[in-house]
């Protein structure tokens, strides 16, 4: 290992006003002795084998016994038997597996399924209807026919869903900016500018 | 995957007794996961960060929040969305928010952390595959110099070409004493935490020449836990890419400026994705100081001193004509945010 | 007996009466007159709200009881011969059932990727985990990835039973080639001016975003129930009943929906591996259901490819601006293959004598295989900016030009309608801009010629509750065939779409063809029509057709349901025997960069009838954008030392995302073609022929104010490195440099 360069204390000093040292300065080299001298409570350390995870996925609750190294998209495809979320780089570089952590968007193929907690997990199973219908954005997809083979669609129906409800209000430059995490091989792009932004005038009137 | 234990420390204290050369802290988890699922890290334990809270006293590691004398405090496990959305980011460092909003893909910044983004490792092809022989993994060259090096270093490139990949380490640098804060444990009988803190620019980025295996100056058994940016408003963060969505940076440049009046007083300009760290440009601050702010010759002058010095390998001369874009463009973006 | 009937045909632009034989017993073709309720408009696809909701299930979503899940250990490289393969390890890791070697002691191991073990396991995490304890020990042997260096006399070579990697006549057969390039030499004797240019195209791999992949389960019956993804359901059929002989009757093919193909999904394996096979073999062996899904390195690997071209081209002009001799000599890579290198230039435009001699140089890489519009985008690539170069020779506008050398009636109008649409002639015009932004316009052509065949069967089946049932064993792989095949019963049956239910990918129901050559709906269109008029004869007779006739008719007929069926002969006569399309393309080039942004396109398409004008232009849409993305930035890249893949993810093979397209808008040309009873033709392919020489000629034409106007990006992807390097010549170049 590198030896450690200096703190550079006075490098970080050097320039800095009056006021700002009671910025970073102020922590240096403070020993926060007491708390780490407390005896901890053992450290819980899970697996490698399988390990009680308790997930909370459209609304419903999964007690499941996985592996400390079973993604999220895994453990909602392989465990718990959804089929909207798909797999396709394994890489978080396109969006194919995207879900919905309490309402923000992330790929499923890069966070383990031990890392959600309490969050609730929404696929794109969870934006429809209790009936199963589809949402308003889901009806978009299809009127504008935003999707072809339909592969990338469950991935991209969700991202726009999380971009919506972070932002009601979007211009098309908008739009393609909160779904560029998505790829679409058979180049749908153009029609689901169309759905979101159709999507988003629909919400605004419904409101 | 290889399989591995998982951790979960509700403490720093915990957190940093458990860490360890095979014990490797996670919090967004992106590079580590794509490490581990390219068997390039096969860590045995990971150490969740996500439990641990926030420790009185010291700095926070979560959030943005602003100092006395007005400068920034960013949690290490503030997210790149958080920091690209921060009201206080934009007014005092607004660099920084831009490099964050470059970064990624809206889902990887939804959880991707600035402390992530900084310790990340490069994303050359040779260093992600264990196939290859590579200095970055204990081997003993460096594949990419003589085979496909499009993207990679233009400058310090002797030993090793792989880029530094963090834009938000690019547009830190440039920050006049813009600092990191680590937490570690204290060797001894006390073992008590203890902090310290870094100048970016003093030491934190480790050059192959130094040391191949790492680009961070951090230890196996430090935390990083903070950055602190003083106020740079008139500054900004500019990346070329080949494709618009999701793509890394071909070249990026931050600029800081110091404006007197109508004059540059002085002047900042960190370089990324060109080498194996990323690179204060004196050369390019030089040619701004003193001079006018919108004194479009000096921009030129600053934007051709940036490249001073380059050594270019056989296939990525281009990026040469790309930095100068870029160091003009962002001094140019700096400019328009001056009053 | 066939009756000549006659039949107005054509396009906005022209019409006229032809006499068409009509086979028996088919109906009165839809001409340009027919008065049609449902073809043609815009119908939202009849699976869409099943895909938009995650409820479709492709083959990736299966899941059975007792299912078992296979990984191929595959070769890290390129070597020799295999020494020994050691699976001992493997075989005691926990969770597994079923370990086969698949590369004996003696074969070589021609590239990374390459089959060596198949690993069966309980769970896929304990398949990949025994496949890190396999092991190969395998000779090292020469590394031949660069086209260059393998085509030179004396390289080593990758099939050892050959002195040579180099294979004449990728396509059309070597035979005529120097005879045609004697009289393409003569004629261009005549040439006033005479330009040679080299032009070159990557390696593109297809990147379904379903990868190839099987779920297999051996039946009671001693058959087995397959789901592939395929654009082929009776290639899945027949490669597993030959891979483990048992009757094509007792092999259940799957394919309900299918996550893109663009050519490389057929049969049941991956061109580059048979992993179908493997896990089928396996399935009978362990008597349990197996899964195998590629992973994305994989489908990089072995799921086929694009092959590359370098094509050097001349072409010949006399002042007056007629076009005398245009010749190609092409060589690219198929990896593996001893063929399929090369490029189409089919003739959109009368250039004299041509003559193209074709090569394929063998690679230590992944088999190419088909992908849409095999070897056009790559002719077209060269074809197209050698037509705007002679045209700057010439100093006539690209678009001139083109239509003096453009005798097809249906180009010819979109040239023009196109032209005034896109504002072509300001915009040709207009200066580039002075900063560093420069904007520019090119155009480009396509051709295509399929307009299905015979072959396939479709059934409709009235049920006595006046719902239908249309049925075919093909598949539909994102192209909208579902919603076609509804729209055509409805049309007929006079019912709304919604009315109609289509059955697709399966083998038990009515043979249809693999997707391949964009010939499914035009094949198995007319059979839809044919058989439901049929149905329409026998349940209404002669009353209108309307919901209520079509309800009422049902209740009263014999038994509980009656099915019909429609085959279709080869084409009759046709207002013509193929389809046209052209694209205008507008970019800006960032000059300080290298990069970039196409900024609009519009592309005109003929694909004959329309049927669905709104998943026919979400084709057409799609293979622009295909374009783009090939155009610009996909590149499969191979290290030259090891010839191992070194950007095997989605994330340095670069493909377009939404930010790196414009919003594409499209002009279907309808063409009442006659053909076949629907007047349909395909659409596919053709509208992914055009886009990148188009793009190719836009940057030409932006940087024309750049340097000495020289600046032309004649390789691709355009990436910034080499947009940058055509800039710079040409700003050498003005300051009289070389």
């Amino acid at each position: 290992m590198t030896e450690r360069r200096g703190v550079s204390r006075r490098g970080f000093l050097k320039g800095l006003g009056a006021a700002a040292v009671t910025g970073p300065v102020g922590f240096a080299g403070i020993a926060m002795a007491a708390k780490a001298d407390e005896e901890a409570a053992a450290v819980p350390v899970l697996g490698p084998g399988a390990t009680p995870v308790r997930l909370k996925v459209n609304g419903k609750v999964h007690d499941l016994s996985i592996e400390p190294r079973v993604t999220l998209l895994d453990a909602l495809r392989d465990t718990i038997g959804l089929t909207g979320p798909k797999e396709v780089c394994d890489r978080g570089a396109c969006g194919g597996c995207t879900v919905l952590l309490d309402g923000m968007a992330v790929c499923g193929c890069m966070m383990l399924a031990i890392d959600v907690g309490d969050r609730e997990v929404t696929t794109v199973e969870g934006l429809c209807g209790p009936d199963g219908a589809p949402s308003d954005l889901q009806q978009q997809f299809v009127a504008k026919d935003a999707l072809q083979c339909g592969y990338c669609t469950c991935g991209m129906v969700t991202a726009a869903e999380g971009l919506l409800r972070s932002k009601p209000v979007l211009s098309p430059d908008e739009v393609r900016a909160g779904i560029s995490g998505n790829l679409c091989r058979c180049g749908t792009y153009t029609r689901i500018v169309e759905a979101v932004i159709a999507t988003s005038a629909l919400r605004r009137k419904g409101k | 995957m290889k399989p591995f234990s998982y951790a979960r420390p509700t403490t720093a204290a915990d957190v940093l007794k458990l860490l360890s050369p095979t014990a490797r802290p996670k919090a967004g988890g992106n590079d580590l996961l794509d490490l581990a699922k390219r068997g390039v890290s096969t860590p045995a334990t990971l150490v969740d960060l996500s439990r641990i809270s926030v420790q009185e006293g010291g700095p926070r590691f979560d959030g943005v929040t602003v100092a006395e004398g007005g400068q920034l405090e960013i949690g290490a496990r503030v997210t790149l969305a958080q920091i690209a959305a921060s009201a206080d980011v934009l007014r005092i460092f607004p660099a920084l928010a831009d490099a964050a909003a470059a970064a990624a893909t809206p889902q990887i910044r939804n959880v991707a952390t600035l402390g992530g983004n900084l310790l990340q490792r490069p994303r050359c092809a040779y260093f992600r595959d264990p196939f290859f022989d590579c200095l970055k993994r204990g081997g003993t060259s460096c594949p990419a110099r003589d085979g496909v090096h499009d993207e990679m270093a233009i400058f310090g490139n002797a030993k090793c070409c792989a880029t530094h990949p963090s834009n938000l380490a690019t547009a830190l640098l440039a920050a006049p004493q813009a600092g990191l804060a680590t937490i570690t444990v204290e060797i001894g009988a006390k073992g008590g935490l203890v902090w310290r803190t870094v100048e970016l620019s003093d030491g934190f980025f480790v050059r192959p020449e130094d040391d191949p295996l790492i680009e961070a100056a951090i230890a196996p058994g430090e935390l990083l836990w903070a950055a602190f940016v003083p106020a740079a408003p008139v500054s900004a963060y500019v990346e070329i890419n080949q494709k618009q969505s999701y793509d890394w940076a071909s070249v990026a440049c931050a600029v800081v400026l110091d404006v007197e009046g109508d004059k540059i007083a002085d002047a900042r300009i960190a370089l990324g994705a060109v080498a194996p760290v990323p690179l204060l440009s004196e050369p390019a601050a030089a040619a701004l100081r003193g001079k006018g702010l919108r004194d479009t010759a000096a921009w030129d002058a600053a934007a051709a001193a940036a490249t001073q010095g380059a050594t270019p390998l056989a296939r990525n001369g281009h990026k040469v004509r790309q930095l100068r874009a870029v160091v003009r463009r962002a001094i140019e973006a700096a400019v328009a945010r001056s009053k | 007996m066939p009756e000549k009937r006659k039949t107005k045909v054509g396009f906005a632009g022209e019409t006229r009466e032809i006499d068409v034989t009509v086979p028996d017993g088919e109906p009165q073709i839809w001409g340009a007159d027919a008065k049609l309720r449902v073809v043609g408009t815009r119908v939202p696809r009849i699976d869409g709200v099943a895909k938009a909701t995650g409820r479709a299930e492709y083959t990736t979503d299966v899941r059975l009881k007792g299912l078992c899940h296979a990984r191929v250990f595959r070769a890290p490289s390129p070597g020799g011969k295999v020494r020994s393969i050691d699976v001992s390890a493997a075989e005691k890791a926990p969770g597994v059932v079923y370990v086969r070697v698949m590369r004996q002691p003696g074969q070589p191991v021609l590239m990374e990727g390459q089959d060596l073990a198949i690993v069966v396991a309980e769970t896929p995490d304990q398949a990949e985990d025994a496949i890190r304890l396999c092991k190969a020990d395998i000779e090292s042997g020469p590394v031949i990835v660069d086209v260059e260096t393998a085509k030179e006399s004396g390289s080593p070579t990758v099939h050892a039973s050959s002195d040579s990697n180099v294979r004449r006549g990728g396509r059309g057969g070597a035979g005529n080639a120097d005879a045609a390039f004697a009289k393409a030499d003569e004629a261009m004797k005549r040439a006033d001016i005479v330009l040679e240019r080299t032009y070159r195209t990557q390696v593109q791999t297809h990147s379904a975003l379903e990868p190839h992949g099987v779920v297999i389960r051996p039946d009671e019956d001693g058959g087995v129930t397959v789901w592939c993804s395929t654009q082929g359901t009776f290639s899945v059929r027949d490669g597993l009943s030959g891979a483990l002989k048992i009757d094509q009757s007792k092999v259940h093919a799957i394919a309900e929906h299918v996550g893109g193909g663009f050519g490389a999904k057929f049969g049941v394996n991956a061109h580059g591996s048979s992993f179908g096979n493997e896990a089928a073999r396996a399935a009978m062996s362990l008597k349990r259901p197996v899964r195998c899904i590629l992973d994305r390195r994989e489908e990089h690997l072995v799921g086929g490819n694009r092959p590359s071209s370098v094509q050097q081209v001349r072409i010949g002009a006399t002042k007056a601006g007629e076009v005398v001799a245009y010749t190609a000599r092409i060589y690219g890579t198929a990896g593996i293959s001893e063929g399929g290198a090369g490029a189409s230039n089919p003739m959109i435009y009368g250039l004299g004598a041509t003559a193209k001699d074709e090569f394929t140089v063998v690679t230590q890489a992944g088999p190419s295989t088909a992908f849409r519009a095999p070897g056009h985008p790559q002719g077209s690539f060269a074809l197209e900016q050698a037509i705007d170069e002679m045209a700057a020779a010439l100093d006539t506008d690209p678009l001139e030009f083109r239509l003096r050398l453009d005798k097809n009636p249906v180009r010819r109008w979109q040239y023009q309608e196109g032209a005034k649409r896109f504002g072509w002639a300001e915009k040709r015009k207009r200066a580039n801009g002075k900063g560093p932004f420069r904007r520019g316009v090119g155009m480009g052509s396509a051709v295509w010629y399929n307009g299905g065949g015979p072959g396939a069967t479709v059934s409709v089946t009235a049920h006595r509750d006046g719902s239908v049932e249309v049925s075919n064993g093909a598949q539909d792989i994102g192209t909208g065939t579902r919603t076609v095949l509804a729209v055509i019963v409805a049309e007929v049956l006079g019912l709304d779409v919604a009315d109609v239910k289509v059955n697709l990918g399966r083998s038990e129901l009515p043979f249809g063809p693999g997707s391949g050559g964009s010939t499914t709906a035009a094949s198995i269109g007319p059979c839809a029509r044919n058989a439901a008029e049929a149905a329409r004869s026998a349940v209404l007779g002669e009353a209108k057709p309307s919901k209520a006739a079509w309800k009422s008719a049902c209740a009263k007929m014999e038994g509980e349901s009656q099915t019909f069926t429609g085959g279709r002969g080869p084409a009759y006569e046709r207002y013509q025997g193929q389809t046209a399309g052209c694209q205008f393309v507008e970019v800006e080039v960032d000059t300080d960069t290298g990069v970039v942004r196409v900024v609009k396109v519009l592309a005109m398409q003929d694909c004959g009838r329309v049927i669905d004008a709104l998943t026919a232009e979400s084709q057409v849409i799609g293979a622009v954008i295909g374009g783009i993305s090939w155009a610009l930035f996909e590149d499969r890249v191979m290290d030259p030392k090891t010839g191992r893949l070194l950007n095997g993810d989605l994330e340095a093979y670069r493909i377009a995302g939404p930010r790196d397209v414009p919003d594409v808008e499209v002009m279907m040309t309808d063409v009442a073609n006659a053909g076949n009873s629907v007047g349909m033709m395909g659409l596919g392919e053709p509208p992914a022929i055009p886009t990148a020489g188009a793009i190719a000629n836009a940057i030409a034409h932006a940087l024309s104010g750049v340097g000495d106007g020289s600046a032309r990006v004649r390789e691709a992807p355009m990436t910034p490195a080499r947009v940058i390097a055509a800039i710079e010549a040409a700003e050498r170049a003005a300051k009289g440099g070389k």
